[in-house]
Formats: C-alpha cells, sequence, structure tokens
C-alpha cells in the first residue's frame, strides 16, 4: 500500500508548546526548597590542592552545603556513555578534582537558597594551589619528560591501529605519493541550552531522582548511580525538552555532582552551567593533528592510504580511550583502496576534556582526505568529481568501517545534482584559469549592509575572487557493530484507537518525536493525530534506549518504534480477522479503518477492535513491544559544493552558496531532514571560518570563553543554502530510512577550503580558515611547514 | 552580580546633584549594555546606578543652520535610521547600523557608545571625521569640547566625577564632502570590529582634495586621527596612488596590539587596507555631492 504518512512533512508536535513558550525545559523546573548549586573552578592548567578552605563559605547564612574532593565518594568514574566493550571506559576522573588539570576543572560546589548566596559562597572558598608544569599540546605532551596527567606513567591515553594489505606495497606501485599535514580545531557545540543543566533530588527513601537535558536518559542513570556508589534501580532520570545535543551531552555533564549536592542536603538542588561554563569545562570536538600519505596511480586509482592521528584528548577520558577507532574507521571507510594503514593516539593535556560533538571525529577526517584528494584531483588533471567517482565505495561493495556490505548508496546522484546546481561545470577552474579572478558582485569583506557599500569601490574588486569547491562525505547510521545499539519501544493501543507509543527517545530538538509519530501512525494504519508521545522522558517509565547519538535515533530507536507498532497492527488484524471473517492476510488498514481487500462491505474500525480487545473478549489490551537492535548500518553519503569569494588583502572569505545533496535514504519527514541538514551547514560553517578555542601558552587558560569572543555565525553570515535530498533506501531502516542527524557537517570544512583554493590558489591544512591564516597562506607562509607532494616518475 | 541600588533622578539637575554627592560610588546608567556586561562581570562593584534614561534635553535630534545635535540619550537604532543622519553623515548612520543586534541597538545610546570609550567604540570614528564636539555638565556648569580630546585611554573618557555628557554636536559638512565608514570582522552582525575606518574628503573643484579626514577604531588606546595620513592627502588630486600612500601613513601611525580576534600586524596591516578602500568610496561619494 502507499504510503500515507511517512515522507509527509508534518508539523513538529511540540510547535505549539515550543513556540508558546509553555514547554518547560529543566532550568524552568521548580521544587519546593529548591536550592541552586555552583561550582569553583581551577583556575590553574595543573596544580596540586594543598588545601581548601571552606569555613567561611559554609558560614555564610544560606550556605546549605560545600563540598570538595573529600566530600565525593572517592570513586573514580568516566562521564562518557557508552556501555563496553563497544568503547573502553577508562575510569581517570572524581566527582570534584584532587589535582587540578585544566583550566575550569571543578574543585568544589556549593548548593544555596539562591544564585547570589551560593556566588558569593564560592567567592568565600580559599584553595591553596600548588601549580605544576602544564602542557597543552598533543604532540609535546607525548615528549619524554612531558608533565604528566594521570599517574598512569605517560600521557597516551589510548592507541587504535587498522591495517589493510601492505601500505608500502601499495606506495611502491603507486605513480604519485602525497602527504599533507593538517591541524583541526577545538570547537563547541554552542546549543541554545547549555549543556549541564541539572536538577536532583534524593528522598527519603534514598530514592534518586535526576532531570537532566541529556541525549541518554538510561546510560545517565548508569553513569550516576557508578559515580556516587549507589543502586542503579535507586536512581531515576527524567529529560523534559532539551535545547540542543550535538553530543554535549552525550554522557554526564554535572548530573553526578548535581546528585552529590542533592544527596548532601536531602533537599532538591539546581545546578545550571552557563554558557561561559560551557568554555571552561565541557567537552569539546577533539583537535587532531592528521598526517596523511596517499599513493596514487596517473589515472587516479588509489594504492595505498596512511593517516597517523595525533588526538588531543584534554584532561580526562572521557571518550578518549576508544575515539581513536571511528577517526580510523571514517578514514578506511571513505575510500576503496587495498592497502590501508591507520594509527591514532589520543593524548592527555592540561585542557579541557575532548569528547562527542556532531560528526564524532568524522569532520577532522574528512578535511583531512577531502581536502588531500582535491590537490591529487588537481595535480592529476583530473575533475574531483571524477576522482570522486572513481573511489568512494558503492552499494555491494564492503564498507570498511562495518565490514558489511553496503546497502544503497546514492552519491552519484548526488554529486550531478549538487554540481549542477552550483554550476560546477562554468565556474570551476575559471578564476585560476583567467589568472585575473572575477570581480565580486559589490559584496563585502566587512560586517553587515552598513559597511558593505563602503567596499564596493574599484580599488577594492581587483581583490576578491570567486572559486567553487566541492567534498563528499560517507558517514553513519549508528554506531553498530562496534557499539552497542538498544532501543526498546512500546506501542499501547487505547479503546479509542489512539495509540500511545512508550519509548525513551532523547529528541534534543531534532523532531525525532514528530517522526517517530509517524511511524506509529503509518504502521499502525491511524492519523498522525491519534499517536500521542510524552516528550518527557523517564527510565522509570520506558525500556532501555541507549539514546541519541551517532545519527541512529530514527535508523535504530525508529526501527523498534515500527516493529513495536507492526506488533500492535499484528494483534488488531488478527482480531479483526475473527470479528470480520476475514483472513488476517486480506485486510489492510488506513485511517483508522481496517478493509478486507476483496470484500468491501468486511470492515470495521481499529477503536472497536481496540475496544472489542480490552471490553470484549480478550479482556487484553493490544500492545506491541520490541527490544532490539537494528540489523544494520547502512552509511549515508553526501556530495557538498560551496562558492566562496576571497578578498585577498584581508584575507576574509565569504561563503556565498552552499549546496548540501545528502543520501539519506528515505526522509520520512523532509521538513526535518532538511532542519537537520540546514542546521548542520551552520556549524560546518563555523567550523571552517570562525569557531576556535585555543589554549594559551602562558597561563592555560581558553582564549575564548563566552559567545562575543567564540564566534558562532549568526542568521546574517548565513549564505544562500541549497539542501538536496537524494533517497537510496536502506534495506534495514525503517521505510528504508539512514542517518541524517551529523551527515550535514561533515564535508563543509573541505569544501569551502577546496573553494578557496579555487579561488585564489592555496590550499589551507589548518581550520579555521581565519584571514590572517589566508593571507598568511596568500603570502606563502603557511603550507610550507606542513605540505610535502612527492612526485615519483 | 554584586548588589547595589538603583535610583531614578526625575532630571538632569537632580542626576547631576546626586551624582556629584555620591562621587565614585554611583555609576551612570543609560542603556546599560556596556554597564551590565562590567557589573555582572565583576568589573565595576558600584553602590548606586544613576538612571538617567528619558529625560528631556538628553534625547532627540535637531537640525539648525550649523549642524546636527544628538542628544546623549539617542538609541543607537534611532542613529542608524534618522533621515538627516542618513541623508548628511551616511557613514555614522552605517556605523550606528553595523552594531551588535537589533535588541542592543535598541537600548545601547550615543552617549554610552562614547563614555564606555572603547577603543572599538563604532561611533567614534565617524563622529571624529566629522570634527563633531561634545556637551558636558556638571554640578559646576556645562561646557563643549572637541570630541577628538575626549577619549583618553581604554574605558577613559575626559570627564570628572559626576559629569554627564549631554548632547554630540556635528557640524554640517557642507558640499562636496564624501565620508565613508568600514568596519572589519569575522562575522556580519554582534562583532566587535578588529578594525574600523571612517574617512571624509572634500573634493575640490580641480579635482584635487581639499579636505581630509581619517579616523580608526581598534588600532589603538582610543579611537584616533591620523593627521600625517590627512596631510599627505591635502590640496594634492586625488589617485589611487595617493590613496595607498595615505594608507601607508595611516598603518604606520597605529599602535594596534594582540587580542582574541586578531594580531597587532593583521591590524596594521588592515588598517592601511582599509583605509585605502575607504578613501576611494569617499571620493566617489564626494563627487556625488558636487553641487551641479
Ligand atoms: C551583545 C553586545 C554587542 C555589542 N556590540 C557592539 C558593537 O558592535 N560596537 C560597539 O561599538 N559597541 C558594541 N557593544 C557595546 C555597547 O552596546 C555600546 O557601547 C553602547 O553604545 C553603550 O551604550 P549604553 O547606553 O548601553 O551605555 P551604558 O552601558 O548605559 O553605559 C556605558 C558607560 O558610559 C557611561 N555613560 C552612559 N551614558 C552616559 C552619559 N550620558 N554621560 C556620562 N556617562 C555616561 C556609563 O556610566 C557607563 O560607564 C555591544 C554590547 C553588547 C552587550
Amino acid at each position: 500500500m502507499a504510503l500515507s504518512i511517512v515522507g509527509k512533512r508534518a508539523i513538529r508536535l511540540e510547535a505549539p508548546e515550543k513556540v508558546t513558550g509553555s514547554a518547560a525545559f529543566v532550568a524552568d523546573l521548580k521544587l519546593p526548597g529548591l536550592l541552586v548549586g555552583k561550582v569553583l573552578r581551577s583556575p590553574h592548567p595543573h596544580a596540586r590542592i594543598l588545601n581548601i578552605d571552606t569555613s567561611r563559605a559554609r558560614a555564610l547564612a544560606g550556605v546549605k552545603t560545600v563540598v570538595t574532593f573529600t566530600d565525593t565518594p572517592g570513586i573514580k568514574y568516566n562521564a562518557a556513555a557508552h556501555p563496553a566493550p563497544g568503547s573502553v571506559l577508562l575510569r581517570d576522573q572524581y566527582l570534584l578534582a584532587d589535582t587540578a588539570r585544566y583550566v575550569g576543572d571543578p574543585v568544589a560546589a556549593v548548593a544555596a537558597v539562591d544564585e547570589d548566596t551560593a556566588a558569593e559562597a564560592l567567592d568565600l572558598i580559599r584553595v591553596d594551589y600548588q601549580p605544576l608544569p602544564f602542557v597543552l599540546e598533543a604532540e609535546a605532551a607525548m615528549a619524554p619528560g612531558a608533565p604528566l596527567l594521570h599517574d598512569s606513567g605517560r600521557n597516551i591515553v589510548g592507541r587504535v591501529e587498522f591495517t589493510l594489505g601492505d601500505v608500502e606495497d601499495g606506495f611502491r606501485e603507486a605513480d604519485h605519493i602525497f602527504e599533507h599535514r593538517y591541524r583541526t580545531s577545538k570547537v563547541f557545540p554552542c546549543s541554545v541550552e547549555p549543556p549541564g543543566v541539572t536538577m536532583a533530588r534524593a528522598d527519603w527513601s534514598g530514592r534518586l531522582t535526576v532531570w537532566s537535558s541529556t541525549q541518554m536518559p538510561h546510560q545517565i542513570r548508569r553513569i550516576v548511580a557508578g559515580a556516587l556508589g549507589v543502586p542503579q534501580g535507586k536512581v531515576r532520570v527524567i529529560k523534559p525538552y532539551v535545547g540542543g545535543g550535538f553530543g554535549s551531552r552525550l554522557g554526564a555533564v554535572n548530573e553526578p555532582l548535581c546528585a552529590l549536592l542533592a544527596m548532601r542536603t536531602q533537599k532538591p538542588v539546581r545546578l545550571a552551567y552557563s554558557i561561559e561554563e560551557t568554555f571552561l569545562g565541557t567537552e569539546s570536538r577533539h583537535p587532531i593533528d592528521l598526517t596523511l600519505r596517499t599513493g596514487v596511480k596517473a589515472d587516479g586509482t588509489l594504492t595505498a592510504r596512511r593517516l597517523d592521528a595525533i588526538l588531543n584528548a584534554g584532561a580526562y577520558a572521557t571518550h578518549s580511550v576508544s575515539f581513536a577507532s571511528p577517526v580510523g574507521n571514517w578514514f578506511r571507510g571513505m575510500y576503496k583502496c587495498p592497502n590501508y594503514r591507520y594509527e591514532g593516539i589520543a593524548v592527555y593535556t592540561n585542557t579541557s576534556p575532548s569528547g562527542a560533538f556532531r560528526g564524532y571525529g568524522n569532520p577532522q577526517v574528512n578535511f583531512a582526505v577531502e581536502s588531500q584528494m582535491d590537490e591529487i584531483a588537481e595535480h592529476l588533471g583530473l575533475d574531483p568529481l571524477t576522482l570522486r567517482e572513481k573511489n568512494h565505495p558503492c552499494m555491494g561493495d564492503i564498507w570498511e568501517r562495518t565490514k558489511w556490505p553496503i546497502e544503497s548508496c546514492g552519491l552519484e546522484e548526488a554529486l550531478s545534482l549538487g554540481a549542477a546546481e552550483i554550476g560546477w561545470r562554468e565556474k570551476r577552474g575559471k578564476s585560476r584559469d583567467g589568472g585575473k579572478g572575477r570581480a565580486g558582485g559589490g559584496s563585502s569583506s566587512g560586517t553587515g549592509d552598513a559597511s558593505s557599500t563602503g567596499n564596493a569601490v574599484r580599488g577594492g574588486d581587483a581583490f576578491r575572487h570567486r572559486g567553487v569547491g566541492m567534498a563528499y562525505m560517507l558517514h553513519c547510521s549508528c554506531g553498530r557493530p562496534a557499539l552497542h545499539e538498544l532501543s526498546t519501544a512500546m506501542v499501547k493501543m487505547n479503546e479509542d484507537g489512539s495509540a500511545n507509543l512508550l519509548y525513551a527517545g532523547a529528541d534534543s530538538g531534532q523532531g525525532s518525536l514528530t517522526v517517530m509519530a509517524q511511524i506509529v501512525a503509518e504502521t499502525v494504519g491511524i492519523p498522525l493525530e491519534q499517536v500521542q508521545i510524552d516528550p518527557v522522558t523517564d527510565t522509570d517509565l520506558t525500556g532501555f534506549e541507549v539514546g541519541s547519538h551517532a545519527s541512529r535515533q530514527i535508523y535504530a530507536g525508529g526501527n523498534a518504534v515500527r516493529r513495536a507498532a507492526l506488533a500492535a497492527r499484528h494483534e488488531i488484524v488478527a482480531l479483526a480477522a475473527d470479528i470480520v471473517g476475514a483472513a488476517p492476510g486480506d485486510l489492510e488498514i488506513a485511517d483508522g479503518v481496517i478493509r478486507s481487500t476483496s470484500d468491501e462491505q468486511k470492515q470495521v474500525t481499529v477503536a472497536e477492535i481496540c475496544r472489542e480487545a480490552l471490553f470484549g473478549s480478550r479482556r487484553r489490551q493490544i500492545i506491541g513491544m520490541v527490544s532490539e537492535e537494528p540489523e544494520g548500518n547502512p552509511p549515508v553519503y553526501a556530495a557538498q559544493f560551496a562558492e566562496v569569494e576571497v578578498d585577498t588583502r584581508t584575507g576574509a572569505v565569504e561563503v556565498l552558496k552552499l549546496v548540501a545533496a545528502h543520501d539519506v535514504g528515505v526522509a520520512i519527514n523532509p521538513a526535518n531532514v532538511e532542519g537537520q541538514i540546514e542546521g548542520a551547514l551552520q556549524q560546518g560553517l563555523g567550523y571552517a571560518l570562525t569557531e576556535e578555542v585555543v589554549h594559551q601558552p602562558a597561563t592555560g587558560r581558553p582564549g575564548a570563553s563566552n559567545l562575543g569572543e567564540y564566534k558562532v555565525l549568526t542568521a546574517k553570515d548565513m549564505p544562500e543554502i541549497k539542501v538536496i535530498i537524494v533517497e537510496a533506501a536502506s534495506r534495514t531502516g525503517p521505510y528504508g530510512a539512514k542517518g541524517v542527524g551529523e551527515s550535514g557537517l561533515v564535508p563543509t570544512a573541505a569544501a569551502i577550503g577546496n573553494a578557496i583554493y579555487d579561488a585564489v590558489g592555496v590550499h589551507l591544512d589548518s581550520l579555521p580558515f581565519t584571514p590572517s591564516r589566508v593571507l598568511a597562506a596568500l603570502k606563502g607562509e603557511a603550507g610550507a611547514k606542513g605540505a610535502v607532494i612527492t612526485v615519483k616518475k | 552580580m554584586p548588589k547595589f541600588e538603583l535610583l531614578e533622578p526625575a532630571d538632569t539637575r537632580e542626576a547631576l546633584s546626586l551624582l556629584s554627592e555620591l562621587g565614585e560610588r554611583a555609576r551612570l546608567l543609560a542603556g546599560g549594555t556596556d554597564l551590565m556586561v562590567n557589573l555582572r562581570r565583576g568589573r565595576i562593584r558600584p553602590e548606586y546606578v544613576v538612571r538617567i534614561l528619558s529625560k528631556e534635553g538628553l534625547q532627540g535630534f535637531s537640525t539648525g543652520s550649523t549642524g546636527l545635535r544628538i542628544g546623549a540619550m539617542a538609541t543607537i537604532r534611532e542613529v542608524a535610521v534618522h533621515p538627516a543622519i542618513k541623508e548628511r553623515f551616511p557613514a555614522l548612520a552605517r556605523a550606528a547600523l553595523s552594531m551588535a543586534t537589533p535588541q542592543v541597538r535598541n537600548r545601547a545610546t550615543i552617549g554610552g557608545n562614547l563614555c564606555n570609550a572603547s577603543p572599538a567604540a563604532d561611533t567614534a570614528p565617524p563622529l571624529l571625521v566629522h570634527d563633531a564636539e561634545v556637551d558636558i555638565s556638571g554640578a559646576a556648569g556645562s561646557r563643549t569640547m572637541p570630541l577628538r580630546d575626549f577619549f583618553q585611554g581604554p574605558g577613559a573618557a575626559a570627564l570628572q566625577a559626576g559629569e554627564i555628557l549631554t548632547a554630540i554636536r556635528v557640524p554640517d559638512p557642507g558640499t562636496g564632502v564624501g565620508a565613508a565608514f568600514i568596519k572589519l570582522g569575522v562575522r556580519k552582525a554582534q562583532e566587535i570590529a578588529i578594525v574600523s575606518v571612517a574617512v571624509l574628503l572634500r573634493r575640490g573643484a580641480a579635482g584635487q582634495v581639499d579636505e581630509a579626514r581619517i579616523a580608526l577604531g581598534a588600532v589603538a588606546p582610543t579611537p584616533l586621527r591620523v593627521p600625517a595620513a590627512e596631510d599627505e592627502l591635502r590640496s594634492r588630486p586625488f589617485s589611487l596612488e595617493l590613496a595607498a600612500r595615505a594608507a601607508g601613513l595611516a598603518a604606520s601611525a597605529v599602535e594596534p596590539i594582540d587580542d582574541v580576534r586578531a594580531t597587532a600586524e593583521y591590524r596594521r596591516a588592515m588598517a592601511g587596507v582599509l583605509v585605502e578602500r575607504a578613501l576611494v568610496d569617499a571620493w566617489e561619494k564626494a563627487a556625488e555631492n558636487c553641487e551641479g
């Protein structure tokens, strides 16, 4: 039967609540006697804590508790979420630091009657630090004699190797070998609701309830219980509306600490980190140093690929022990090549911990690989599109990331639609061919309409050059087979024919709630309005759900939801068959009505069947329940194209247009898919152009610690955007869906970098492409350090 | 946020007497878009905050034969959209529009922008090239001074304790004048300048530069004029080469620093590029404004 709800641009279920401001986020929740928590953070990047005097803070009226390392349970924990064996969770962290390991490391916490009292209490705490030598860069931290962060004897926290074939043989076979070194920056998601907004209550029965703005309620329950040494069954996690995730709340942020304050005071406590604290003490994308060596035949066939990656893990392990694996997986999965070798090393430094951020290592790898592919194409005289078409893995090929055959591939269509939309054939190579560049249409390197007119002058136009560039990417639909991907869903049919979906999905603004409702409605055969899902997720009321990570929510969660709905539908059909006297196979359901395909007279409504089940002969409720992992992990493909204008005197890069052609499998809700991609492009643009936190060499402090200094691009900065959805249906996803949550930002930086090359002929090897970096590259200052191109024969 | 007592005097006279009585213990509040940020960050801890919102005489615009008077409490938005400013002082309108966000522009005042005395204050360069003057009132009386002398260092304006900036006077530029403003930053809104430049040129009948004024922001402890570059231009026939020469002089006159936004080196280089571009732009506008 044709689909009637899947594929529709259904309006977000929660839109009215959010638009009217009635949607409650953690910070909106109130309980009687609610206390306010605050954290005191280390001003030193590395220091022994000799003594903490909390007496004056404790004495302040309104202060209910002050805690330091000695008040914690003394249990080492890891804030990351993924359970073993898929990832190794090295426990190297206490709830409050014994030794300060980065500027921002929490050393004490207070709970007080209000915000001002809590802030004043922090001011009254005296900490005697003995500053220790510190190290901020990963490479320096690996060197002998570097200051050690933990007592493990070395700063290397994780090391991963992957090999196929023999790379040395492959390099011998190559006509050309390219080697470059790329560096990526430390960036933060900066979601509208900062990560680390928690409320906790310890009641007299010993129950601990944690309201968390998390992406993974069930994982938080386990992490909180473990960190505090309380039985997991005593912990209940509730996730209300969440204002953005992007990986920033993939594990615990401050839930265990807030719970500790609640347990100490036996009062509800709210601990809400400010946006400034985001930059000081929450997880960022890993800065990675990537040395990439590629062997290629004159016709563009790849013979050998080698990547050596050094990951800056920050001060605590969190995800980093295993993080080098996905980095290597993205690398080896991107292109077909009989020989590859990958080595990834994660290293502790005295900076805030790195962790998950949309794309999970792929944006870094993609920037390196796709920047280099552009140079290879240029060198071999091949169209960059041709080089990708020739080497990307396709349907039926083994995807090296999973070692499973690829279910579907829409890349070729994405490449050709994207190329047409950006005007690839007309524009690519024109700037460099002409040698003079094309003058810009009066747009500006300055800021704002206000100043832009000021630049439209004869003296300036000759310095503005346009170019187009592209990059391709492959991403995942979940974390299988490495990671555990369990989802549990229950579809409960009510006597009026409506359905409740009980599912611990972690919609953090991406709209997955609505898509789940579409899946239930389509699968059962009832109108969308008859499906109810509580946006509040509660671990007491739902089965285990991994949470929202790895672009999995619709692919993996949607699979369980669809299968639970299918189970309910089977029961409905079976009972209906009895009642109308038809074979179950003969019945279809649409819009809440069950009809026989062979006899029009035979029909009954879903409501009648559900009522009959409850109150009639059966006396049981129709409930479909499934707890399972999805079968596969189909890769998603995308090709992105950028058109830029580079001002060669200021180094400013203006992105004029972005085209994002994404194969997402079947788009269950195309508006949501476009929303995910557009939002990701905004983050990808910032990654490419402006966003970066550099820890200051002298002080170890983050160079940007608020949204004035950390440049998230604004609505005014967004270029024209064209999202093209390509639907190469997967075999294993619900209704053929694949993942889309992360992929939108993966190839953006490389596409922009390659467009800059097209415009002005320089390759940039470090993110972001700030005006001063672009200028330096134009003067021939940069690139010299990293790029080595060896041409044999 | 540190606690303070909010005082709301009925008029400017009462405000002045309160301020003179409280001295260093009080701070004036206009739109609060700088003051509140500094309070929250604990950079200032006044016991009293004196609010001068909606006070007569401090608001509004008046145009006369000699020029324009802008009340210190005029909001940045009002400055950006005021017809007389858009028409006769477009560089100032552009600078105002380049600031912050619509929300901030609705609250922020031009007086606050100047009194805050940030080297990057966006309204400063265009006002400097227009030879603006500021009216200042204190308990002891009123005075007027050139804006050029008003900026004394980062965060330091030439105000005695208890003084209020009441108005800004901008002389009419006359005919044959073109002015330009360019702000360099990495994003198009919500951006403090890395470098900002304003230029005013008067075009002589024979194609020579009759008058040249150049001001820069964010490249020295205060917004500043660059006389050496201005002198280079005066009385000479305008050309791209001349503009480049003057720009070079401007770049060597600035004293930028390294900060999170940019290096000193980049700032100095950009000071030259922006001055050159602004000169060309202003020259073209001057041609449009020539009579006949
Ligand atoms: C998000 C954001 C973005 C911003 N972006 C920009 C930008 O792009 N460009 C820019 O230049 N600025 C920017 N600012 C700074 C600020 O908005 C401006 O400087 C604004 O014009 C200050 O005016 P105000 O009325 O808010 O001043 P207030 O904060 O009220 O006062 C500032 C200071 O001046 C004193 N003061 C105010 N009025 C008077 C008076 N009449 N007499 C004597 N003293 C007085 C106050 O005591 C205080 O010390 C931004 C600020 C924010 C918060």
